[in-house]
């Protein structure tokens, strides 16, 4: 699937899950974890996690802000929320179409 | 499964800016194989890859401290302030790294100097206490002087020594036709004529390996021909083809 975040490499989908995450509001590395495994059901390990947080944080989508004792939280930037929206609308257009073509396939079946 | 050593394994620019955060991540995970491996993979893939291994710093102190939760406007003044500190911070960074690096190299390598010198390793070189010689003073090239220096220390670089190689090979050659063409043994021709056939592959091999370490294109020679020497093996040994 083309999309702005597919060149992410192996981060792609970690890095999905970290935007949305954080499209709730700011969270430090733990939060976050615990955060995806919730909505998503994704156990992310935290080397994983920091592989995608420093693509994101050079890419500028999402910023750290001050470190509350020794946890750092991360919010999402404007740029982040843009990519963010523009992966979600390519993903929603594979699962209409998908959909529908089970749908299809259900009716004539 | 208490895995901080390895955060070891990351690159030291990543460390200052991650460590202590994932350090705290790690005391809250529930640890296991799996988060080793990831954590392995994780280092291997910070120092190959830059946008990983070379972070945007940080502010240390906080100029105001709006909370998360602070007013937007609070927030977005403090971010600005923190990203001009921080785009300062790195063409600071940008115009000393690179010198400081080549301080610290030169650091080292003077003080590698002066414990091989205290070692006595450079006893006993030729040419010590003895004047510079002149010519070594007025090289073609900065490589020629370093080639002249080491030559004078009794060390010869290896494609040098591959050239000085393939001239003595090709001279034994061509002295080995020489002999055979004024005295043709009477038996056994084929032996000296295959003999002659591998050492010419040799010497051919050798100037193959030399034009692919040769620090320049414009030192690579052409291969020698060594055709002419392998028929005038041949005639005088009486095997070639258009004297049957």
């Amino acid at each position: 699937m083309r999309s702005v975040l597919s060149n992410l490499g192996r981060f792609t989908d970690p890095a999905l899950l970290i935007l949305s995450s954080l499209a709730s509001g700011p969270k430090h590395g733990y939060a976050m974890m615990e955060d995806i495994a919730e909505f998503s059901g994704t156990k992310l390990e935290p080397g994983t996690l920091y592989g995608a947080l420093a693509r994101l944080e050079q890419r500028g989508w999402i910023a750290a802000l001050q470190a509350d004792d020794r946890r750092r939280p991360y919010r999402l930037t404007g740029a982040g929320e843009t990519a963010l929206r523009a992966q979600l609308d390519t993903m929603q257009r594979v699962v209409a179409a998908g959909s529908r073509r089970l749908a299809l396939q259900e009716a004539r079946g | 499964m208490r895995l901080n050593w390895l955060l070891k394994l990351y690159p030291r620019t990543w460390r200052r800016r991650y460590e202590t955060e994932v350090t705290e991540v790690l005391e809250q995970h529930d640890a296991g194989l799996g988060t080793a491996l990831d954590l392995l993979s994780g280092a291997f893939d910070a120092r190959l890859h830059a946008e990983v291994r070379d972070p945007a710093p940080t502010s240390a102190a906080p100029p105001a401290t709006p909370t998360v939760r602070g007013d937007a406007a609070a927030l977005l003044l403090a971010e600005s302030k923190r990203n001009s500190a921080r785009d300062a911070a790195q063409s600071a960074a940008g115009a000393t790294q690179p010198e400081e690096r080549s301080l610290r190299i030169a650091r080292y390598v003077e003080s590698a100097i002066q414990q091989a010198a205290a070692s006595g390793a450079f006893d006993n070189l030729p040419g010590k206490g003895k004047p510079i010689r002149a010519e070594l003073l007025q090289p073609a090239d900065d490589r020629g002087f370093a080639s002249s220096i080491l030559a004078g220390g009794g060390f010869l670089p290896r494609w040098l020594e591959l050239q000085h190689e393939i001239q003595a090979d090709l001279a034994e050659c061509r002295r080995i036709v020489e002999r055979t063409e004024r005295f043709p043994p009477l038996v056994n021709r084929e032996g000296p004529l295959a003999d002659m056939q591998t050492r010419l592959a040799a010497v051919r091999e050798k100037a193959r390996r030399y034009n692919l370490t040769v620090p320049s294109m414009d030192l690579q020679r052409r291969l020698p021909d060594t055709t002419d020497l392998l028929r005038r093996m041949a005639r005088a040994l009486g095997t070639a083809k258009e004297e049957r």
